[in-house]
């Protein structure tokens, strides 16, 4: 069980089991939350990870919602962001989901950079907000040097809830495909 | 409700449609992405990419930086009073170098018209020799379709045609800071003719009396792309 606040720094988290993908793959397990969104600069191949997928598609299967938004960046040349493979892989798993949805991001100019991972269950008032600095690959939730602090709300205390409204709001009218009826208060 | 600024650049994709998102996503045996920001538009077009970008639209929110504000200087010999700026950005870095011009001529940097503030005169955007990956750039499409083709154009004269479009640029000449303006870049397609003539220029607008003060002939004119991250201020340095 995390801490109400927690900070996890990779590679040496993941030495003890306790890594962003290990944190990923535990809590789409474990029932308490409803809903999964996450804002990612880049989906890497080797981010669709047997085992994460796997207890993604558990939770859809128990009707969570996963709503996720990766960067489609292109800097010039060779080189962009997500990757294609990576995506096919993701939609081809779910594609008989209609509770999993998977956004593109492209504004020209203007890098999608954004590393967020939210559970939430509104009805039991908790969410759990994970921002740092992990892509969606195996370098960015397990080998690389990176940190990830995980923060428990409860959407009973003012502030909290202010904050994962805040998140909620950005999610959806930014990093959501617009729809003029789903704009948020 | 309509679609605010920032909205609009995302979209949801499916198995059926990935393929049209393709041209923006990594493929297999490239390199892997290094997160650098979009200032690298320096390809050729490319119609696919121009295709998968046109699936996204909407108005990119502007961005605000801490205020800055420079006081009244009084420049020796000119009796000139350079008013106080008050800036809403300041500047913090810039992009890549994206153009140069050496040894500015007369016609660059002279406002021939008596109203400075007409905004006739500027730098002629030509090849000047600028090389991009080891290519001599096509001043005819550089700057209009590469550069600056984020920005909304506007025709403002159908025979000749004509359009401009309106950027911030940050400015500093000789060392000295002349802050955010706002410049207009015309473009004269017809001014091709088949002799590679140049067909875009910098507008020195407000500028323009306090450019021909300093007599700025034989100075380089450098451009540079936006600070990573940003769409907005590019910068001027002549030096």
């Amino acid at each position: 069980m995390i801490a109400d606040i927690d900070v996890f720094v990779h590679p040496y988290a993941a030495a003890d089991a306790n890594s962003l993908l290990h944190l990923l793959v535990r809590q789409f397990g474990i029932g308490d939350w409803t809903n999964f969104k996450a804002a990612i600069a880049f989906c890497k191949q080797s981010g669709t990870i047997q085992e994460l997928l796997d207890a993604m598609q558990a939770f859809a299967e128990g009707g969570g919602e996963i709503e996720m938004t990766f960067g489609a960046d292109a800097f010039g040349g060779e080189t962009k962001g997500s990757d294609y493979d990576a995506l096919k892989t993701i939609l081809t798993k779910f594609n008989d989901y209609p509770n999993v949805k998977i956004y593109l991001y492209h504004e020209r100019w203007r890098t999608f950079h954004p590393k967020i991972y939210l559970f939430s269950n509104e009805e039991r008032q908790q969410a759990l907000l994970i921002v740092g600095s992990s892509n969606w690959s195996m370098g960015g939730l397990v080998d690389n040097i990176e940190v990830d602090v995980a923060i428990k709300l409860n959407l009973t205390e003012r502030d909290h809830l202010a904050c994962y409204n805040k998140m909620i709001k950005h999610i959806h009218d930014y990093w959501h495909e617009y729809q003029e009826e789903q704009e948020t208060q | 409700m309509t679609m605010r600024d920032g909205q609009g650049f995302a979209k949801l994709v499916t198995l059926e449609t990935l393929d049209s998102f393709a041209p923006l996503l990594q493929k297999a045996g490239r390199g892997e992405g290094t997160g650098r920001g979009g200032r690298q538009r320096q390809a050729p077009a490319d119609p696919e990419l121009e295709a998968a970008e046109a699936l996204f639209g909407g108005t990119s929110i502007r961005v605000r930086r801490p205020r800055a504000i420079y006081a009244p200087r009084r420049r020796p010999g000119l009796g000139i009073d350079e008013p106080a700026v008050t800036l809403d950005v300041i500047p913090i870095g810039r992009g890549q170098l994206i153009w140069r011009k050496i040894n500015l001529p007369k016609s660059d940097v002279q406002i021939v018209r008596r109203q400075a503030t007409n905004p006739t005169g500027g730098v002629r955007l030509t090849q000047a020799r600028f090389t991009v990956e080891g290519r001599k750039i096509d001043q005819t499409t550089y700057f209009r379709n590469i550069l600056f083709d984020g920005f909304p154009w506007t025709v403002i004269r159908q025979v000749p045609f004509k359009d401009a479009t309106s950027v911030r640029f940050d400015i500093t000449i000789l060392g000295q800071p002349y802050g955010i303006r706002q410049l207009q870049i015309s473009n004269k397609p017809s001014g091709e003719a088949g002799q590679a003539n140049y067909t875009s220029t910098l507008h020195w607008g407000e500028l323009g009396a306090r450019v021909r003060e300093l007599n700025l002939v034989g100075r380089t004119f450098n451009l540079y792309g936006p600070e990573e991250g940003t769409t907005e201020p590019y910068f001027i340095e002549i030096t």
